[in-house]
């Protein structure tokens, strides 16, 4: 007995210690570098993809997601730029943006070294016809356009490049920009009556870190509405708008329902225990379930994504139910009921049940897919350690509440001896046969594994970047291929090949166009080519080039010196080079430079009409590769719900087996009911009410899962005291359809997916639980 | 000699030079739209332009400038119908609203507001500057200096003169070439607009 005694106080002060240092581990290591993704698409693999294929997504994704595009119009030009001005000063006076870009260099760029390497460069429309008849087209249509209106614009003047070929490439670049066009330094756009300033601004950070979010999203606010008190029209667009208003979503319903859930959970410990120390101490467990849980997360994963935040807060309550329980085993005898008996009562049990459901959690975490991953730890975590608190503290810190029978044990008895009428062989005969029915309905449930259940965005932020997107014209679609190759040269060949595949799906109106950086960057080959044509057709004797010469009245000394400046062999432009200049800003953002095997790039597209056309192109295409993170989301999410189903399945098998090792195969048989037919109901009643499921039903019903092994084991260990064990689980689903229920009216799709599966799902477990596993005597036994 | 006679002699000296270059007076968009408007009171009411054109090249190191000759519709809501037909045979129609050959739009839109002397247009571009010359013809020049360093590395100047009417635009490019257009038109009501001009300019 005192050996007993030493245990439990050695296993008080040790436990008590790991906490102490779990919580200084926190304080110091963990809070200070604790980052909550809010990036749902983050807790996806892009498997799909070569690692060095991914890594380039992952970079150019990134990029995309910090730029943030604002127009700031005003019926009034001057007006528009004088807002425009202030905007982008206040925007930058916040020193929270890596560049805001209000004036334009355009026109300044230095064109010198295009220059010098042109007779590389020729426009893909001027290649084509010079192939033709000799160049006969190419001929006339210079001939027109040197008698045309004298306002085309040349890059080089009539003496040095009679054909405009320079003037042509550059203006094949100039495609990307839309009706956008540099006036008195700014970027405008002319539309609908309204004057309209670009500013592009780009954060320095991470988009979908919430600190980050806090910190920009006023500011940019703060100066959207200066400017609207200015009388201007804002139109903002950016990925941060949208993760921060997901985030704000999140962070208000996690507010009120965890409150309104908290108050009520709360309510019922009182009612029940009369006292405020069971309150506190399950306060206690929870926490230091919910920071062991964070800091294992973010040691491992190096965050914690909001999914695994609000699924793992779900799990938490499961914790509760261990406190519950063990304090309510102080109804079974209540005169001489210590905590310490306690122990040896309803130990065993609480142990058992977190056994199971920490199984059944850790074999999501055998998948090899972060999300899930990140989750299973999380709710393993948080239990493993809630289930230590309450075995290692409450033997001495719990104790016993005020005299008498409370009222909710008496409505608990009352209760159960209601279902116990409607227990026995003929409930389990209708059980078995409802859930056959639902088992063989299973086969008529839907799924639907929409990118759109992770993010939903506000129709206002939504209209704004359409706003945006048809005003600027131009604006990439979330798809883009990825090209590569072993070194630049590859690189820019194969964007080639591509590019001549795009422009007929252009012609096709598969698309509206693409930016592609060899179109201001040909490879050496093709440049080589372009010298090779041009000696062919323009620049030798009898070629077109000296007949336009003639025909302009060119003097022959001049029309010599034009052939002799051709033939000097100047070396290709290359892209160390080009990459130097200014000209090369505009592309920039879509070469990728060197990767871990060779180089790449990427062709952004817009107003893409066939997502097929482009796949196939790309899959006939060798280092060509699309790249549609919308439809490889849906496609993931579809894969993660079948490996969860599976896991779903093996988990009840896993807990089943562990049960039969302790129970016996029948008893464990008998115990596995509940949780079973709860959960084929569940499922059957989801696909009933109409909803496609998905990934997120699947996980509810993970946690359902724990839930109800919870109640079978612990009715199987409180045979003894069925009284007490009821009021346990029955607070216990009380609680946790409370704070389930409440997550149901979530705005966010999965959310609501987890709660309402939750909502179903433990409602009916603890009915049958209650109704399936009778007592033999089928008689409550104790009375206060 | 003191500096004052001095700076006086070179002012002296140099004002007749002055006197016959618009770019020497600096106006503000509104003082030049209500100068324009003075010299051109029925500017407004010109919906449709039509005549015919002479334009000539002045291209450095050719000792000879391109002429060319041909017709012109520039009709103010739809855009410019411009024909060529000597030495060569070539229509161009350039829209109002834009929709031509990648880099084309801005050439367009200033050449379309040039033609229609839309003051608004050009002074988002340009600064201004108004001479009228009296009794002599042209009467009046509208001097068009580029402000965006894009258009400053274009062109150096374009200078648009009249008589009651626009009659001749010269534009002075960044590289020293220079046009000269010569324009002889005759404005019109709308409805003396054709079917199939109307078809030409409307895509």
């Amino acid at each position: 007995m005192s050996a007993e005694k030493d245990g439990v106080r050695w296993r008080f002060w040790l436990w008590t210690a790991a906490m102490a240092a779990l919580v200084l581990l926190f304080a110091r290591v963990v809070a200070p570098q604790l980052r909550i993704e809010t990036d749902l698409f983050a807790l996806l693999p892009v498997e799909e993809l070569e690692p060095a294929i991914a890594a380039a997504q992952r970079q150019h994704s990134g990029v995309q997601s910090r730029k943030l595009i604002f127009l700031i119009g005003a019926a009034d030009a001057g007006h528009a730029r004088a807002a425009a001005t202030q905007f982008a000063g206040s925007l930058r006076t916040t020193r929270m943006f890596e560049s805001v870009l209000l004036e334009t260099d355009g026109g300044t760029v230095d064109w010198r070294l295009y220059h010098e390497h042109r007779h590389g460069l020729l426009a893909e429309a001027q290649r084509r016809a010079l192939r033709k008849d000799h160049g006969a087209q190419v001929l006339a249509q210079a001939l027109r356009d040197v008698h045309g209106p004298g306002l085309a614009p040349r890059a080089l003047p009539v003496v040095q490049d009679p054909f405009n070929f320079l003037g042509a490439f550059i203006a094949q670049q100039a495609a990307g920009f839309g009706d956008l066009r540099a006036e008195q330094g700014l970027l405008m756009l002319h539309k609908g009556g309204i004057h309209h300033v670009l500013i592009s601004a780009q954060i320095g950070q991470e988009a979908f870190s919430v600190e980050v979010q806090d910190r920009i999203v006023p500011a940019i606010r703060a100066a959207e509405a200066q400017a609207r008190n200015a009388g201007a029209k804002v139109l903002s667009s950016g990925v941060i708008l949208h993760a921060a208003a997901a985030t704000a979503r999140a962070r208000s319903e996690i507010g009120w329902v965890g409150s309104l859930s908290m108050v009520g959970v709360a309510l019922m410990i009182l009612l029940t225990f009369r006292s405020l120390r069971p309150l506190l101490l399950g306060a206690l467990v929870l926490g230091c379930g919910a920071l062991a849980a964070l800091s294992l997360c973010q040691l491992l994963f190096g965050k914690v994504t909001l999914i695994a935040l609000v699924f793992g807060s779900a799990l938490i309550g499961v914790a509760v139910d261990y406190s519950i329980h063990f304090l309510a085993d102080q109804f079974r005898s209540p005169a001489d009921w210590t905590p310490r008996r306690a122990l040896r009562h309803v130990g065993p049990g609480i142990s058992m049940g977190m056994g199971c459901a920490v199984l059944g959690y850790l074999s999501l975490g055998l998948t090899p897919l972060p999300g899930l991953r990140q989750m299973a730890v999380f709710s393993a975590t948080g239990l493993m350690v809630a289930c230590g608190c309450v075995l290692c503290w409450y033997p001495l810190l719990a104790a016993r509440s005020g005299p008498g029978q409370p009222s909710p044990l008496r409505w608990a008895l009352a209760l159960d001896c209601a279902v116990a009428r409607f227990g026995g062989p003929r409930a389990r005969i209708g059980v078995a046969a409802i859930a056959l029915i639902a088992l063989l309905g299973l086969a008529r449930v839907e799924f639907a594994d929409d990118v759109h259940l992770l993010s939903k965005s506000a129709p206002a932020l939504l209209a704004d970047d359409l706003h945006v997107r048809e005003l600027l014209g131009t604006v990439p679609d979330s798809q883009f291929f990825v090209v590569h190759g072993a070194t630049p040269e590859a690189v820019l060949q194969t964007e080639e090949h591509l590019r001549k595949a795009l422009d007929a799906e252009v012609d096709d109106r598969t698309m509206d166009g693409y930016r592609a950086l060899s179109l201001a960057l040909p490879s050496q080959q093709r440049q080589r080519d372009n010298r090779a044509l041009l000696a062919e057709q323009v620049y030798r004797d009898g070629g077109i080039g000296p007949a336009l010469m003639n025909r302009l009245g060119f003097p022959p000394e001049l029309v010599t010196r034009r052939l002799d400046e051709f033939a000097v062999t100047a070396p290709p432009l290359l892209a160390a080079d080009w990459l130097a200049i200014a000209a090369s800003l505009p592309w920039r953002d879509l070469w990728l430079g060197s990767l871990d095997q060779g180089y790449g790039s990427i062709v952004s597209l817009n107003g893409i009409k066939d997502f097929s056309a482009l796949r196939e192109l790309a899959a006939a295409m060798p280092g060509v590769q699309f790249v549609d993170r919308i439809a490889t989301v849906s496609a993931l999410l579809e894969r993660y719900r079948e490996l969860a189903l599976l896991l779903l399945a093996a988990a009840y098998v896993l807990i089943g087996i562990a049960m039969a090792l302790r129970y016996g195969t029948v008893d464990a048989t008998e115990l596995m009911a509940a949780p079973l037919c709860a959960a084929l109901l569940t499922i059957a009643l989801l696909g009933g009410l109409g909803g496609a499921l998905n990934l997120f039903h699947v996980l509810g019903l993970f946690v359902v899962l724990g839930l109800g092994v919870d109640y079978a084991v612990f009715l199987r260990e409180g045979l003894a005291s069925r009284g007490s064990t009821v009021l346990a689980i029955s607070l216990s689903t009380l609680g946790a359809m409370l704070s389930y229920g409440l997550l149901s009216f979530s705005a966010t799709p999965f959310i609501r997916a987890i709660g309402l599966t939750l909502l179903i799902g433990v409602g009916l477990t603890w009915v049958l639980a209650l109704l399936l596993q009778r007592p033999a005597a089928a008689i409550p036994t104790e009375h206060a | 000699m003191n500096p004052v006679p001095c700076g006086l002699i070179a002012l002296l000296l140099a004002a007749p030079l002055l006197a016959a270059d618009v770019f020497e007076h600096p106006q503000t968009p509104q003082q030049a739209q209500n100068r324009l408007q003075a010299a051109m009171p029925e500017i407004e009411q010109v919906q449709v332009l039509r005549g015919r054109y002479v334009q000539r090249k002045f291209l450095r190191e050719i000792p000879r400038p391109l002429t060319s000759t041909g017709e012109f519709l520039l009709v103010r809501d739809l855009g410019i119908w411009w024909h060529t037909q000597v030495p060569l045979d070539a229509e161009l129609v350039w829209r109002r609203d834009g929709g031509h050959a990648p880099g084309l739009d801005i050439a367009a839109s200033m050449f379309f507001a040039v033609l229609a002397l839309d003051v608004d247009t050009l002074a988002r571009s340009f600064d201004l500057f108004w001479m009228e010359l009296g009794s002599q013809t042209p009467q009046w020049q509208l001097g068009l200096r580029p402000r965006d360093a894009a258009l400053v590395g274009w062109f150096h100047q374009i200078t648009l003169g009249g008589a009651g009417q626009l009659q001749q635009v010269s534009i002075l490019e960044a590289t020293g070439d220079r046009t000269e257009i010569e324009l002889m038109a005759v404005a019109q009501p709308r409805s003396s607009l054709t079917a199939s001009e109307q078809q030409r300019l409307e895509r």
